[in-house]
């Protein structure tokens, strides 16, 4: 048996082991007690520890108590600006015009955000787009057959939750795609959203439907402040069915060109405006046959 | 008064001075000899058991039941005489130079308190460096367990069974130095 198995197993049997039974013997045979003078200060500093924990104690509360009626008060003022019917609900109507206030309600989606202020009755999102401080969504509500119709809705995201922002559409009867009215094709229609001053959204912007396939891509060229051309992202929601926006930066402004080109990129046709509010379409001549 | 017993500490956040006073004697043997074999000077002991029990009598809500009472107060013993170590560097470095002979003094006051100890096998214990002499303490005389020690000295379990395989070695060569009769040859 070698040494190192011996001395492991004196250790697990302690008491087999002489050395170690040696040393369950007291190591001072003289007892040690704490004198008066001794035990007098242990109750002095014991007292002194109580004190000086208690004061932290009550210094950590104090703390405590100061940052959760902070966070409280927080959570207040922006429970007070978000919710329906709150701050930010009274800035908005103010920028819209209206003299009373509005109440705004709250949604889980944009969507919900959207059906709870519009009240539709029936409406589907053909399109999502993500965009600074919130979504983007692109309604049809199908009002009537043998027409079109678009919505444009903004919702913003906060901390309560998704809550409508800004929107608006457009209905043009008798604009079934390729329609030929007095000798005269419409390419796609359109409308125009401004910048609302006092609310958020990413306003200006343009937005509509491509209704003639030959329109490959969709150009706007602004003035004001940065002119120069856009080119507007086309979305096809359904098979055949394409719907074009475009953002516009803040300084442009009006007068607006909307270009349709086709697939080789030429000019099919245009049209300029000078209302920020316009809508309409862009329209060619038909051809005579 | 009559010893207090460990669970009667566990839902009390002070004591009065009558009881305290009973803990600390119930305890202090054990707590100042801890230290002793921890620092081996005896006014330093002193220092770290009074230092021991201020700490615990103020915060007596601290002790939980999750172990003996004695390990409790071991484990405030320990990072009392840490701390001590800590400041007691610092005070070297300053005073150095003006006490040239502080070294033979303090062993001086170790060899005597070797000659105070109860068996020669204590003796070798406390010739052993610190890292030895505290498990192997803990291990033969208070009957910790390899987890209990793991968890006051701060290492693994495997690391203290190591630690006291190798001052159980180093005993039993010293003994065999001292050419003491009656242990076993583990050679």
């Amino acid at each position: 048996m070698d040494g190192r198995t011996t001395d492991n197993e004196l250790l697990h049997n302690p008491l087999q082991d002489p050395l170690l039974a040696q040393l369950r013997q007291r190591p001072f045979a003289a007892g040690r007690m704490p004198s008066e003078r001794q035990l007098a200060f242990i109750a002095a500093g014991a007292h002194e520890a109580r004190r000086h924990i208690a004061r932290k104690r009550r210094i950590r509360f104090a703390w405590t108590g100061a940052v959760l009626a902070l966070v409280m008060l927080l959570i207040g003022l922006a429970y007070a600006y978000e919710a329906p019917g709150g701050i930010a609900d009274r800035h908005q109507a103010h920028a819209m015009g209206l003299t009373g206030t509005i109440r705004i309600p709250l949604g889980r989606t944009p969507e919900e955000a959207v059906e709870k202020f519009r009240n539709f009755g029936y409406m589907r999102v053909v399109h999502r787009e993500a965009v600074d401080g919130g979504m983007l969504l692109f309604v049809k509500r199908d009002l009537k057959q043998d027409s079109t119709d678009l919505q444009i809705e903004f919702v913003r995201h906060t901390w309560l939750g998704w809550k409508w922002g800004m929107g608006g559409g457009y209905y043009i009867g008798h604009s079934t795609p390729g329609s030929t009215v007095s000798g005269e094709k419409t390419l796609l229609n359109y409308m125009s959203l401004p910048h609302f001053p006092g609310i958020r959204g990413p306003f200006p912007l343009l937005f509509g439907e491509l209704t003639d396939p030959s329109v490959a891509s969709v150009v706007v060229r602004v003035g004001g402040g940065s002119p120069g051309k856009l080119e507007a992202t086309l979305v096809e929601y359904e098979p055949g069915q394409k719907l074009w926006f475009v953002l516009l930066p803040d300084s442009s402004a009006v007068q607006y060109t909307i270009q349709a080109l086709d697939r080789e990129g030429r000019l099919a046709a245009e049209k300029s405006f000078s209302d920020q509010r316009d809508m309409g379409e862009v329209k060619i001549k038909e051809s005579s046959p | 008064m009559e010893n207090i017993e460990d669970h009667d500490l566990i839902y009390r956040t002070r004591l009065g001075p009558d009881e305290m006073d009973a803990l600390v004697k119930q305890h202090w043997q054990d707590v100042w000899q801890y230290a002793l074999f921890l620092t081996r000077r005896e006014h330093v002991a002193e220092d770290i058991a009074q230092e021991t029990f201020m700490k615990a009598m103020g915060a007596v809500a601290s002790y939980r039941g999750d172990g003996p009472v004695k390990h409790w107060l071991f484990r405030i013993a320990r990072n009392t005489a840490f701390n001590y170590r800590k400041s007691a560097f610092w005070r070297k470095v300053v005073l150095v130079g003006l006490f040239p002979d502080g070294s033979r003094s303090s062993s001086a006051e170790s060899e005597y308190w070797r000659g105070e100890l109860s068996n020669e096998v204590w003796s070798a214990v406390w010739e052993l460096p610190a890292k030895y002499r505290e498990p192997i303490m803990l291990f033969a005389y208070y009957e910790w367990s390899y987890r209990e020690m793991a968890e006051l000295l701060g290492i693994s379990e495997g690391t203290v069974k190591s630690r006291l395989h190798r001052a159980r070695a180093m005993l039993a060569d010293r003994m065999k130095e001292a050419k003491l009769d009656g242990w076993p040859d583990n050679g």
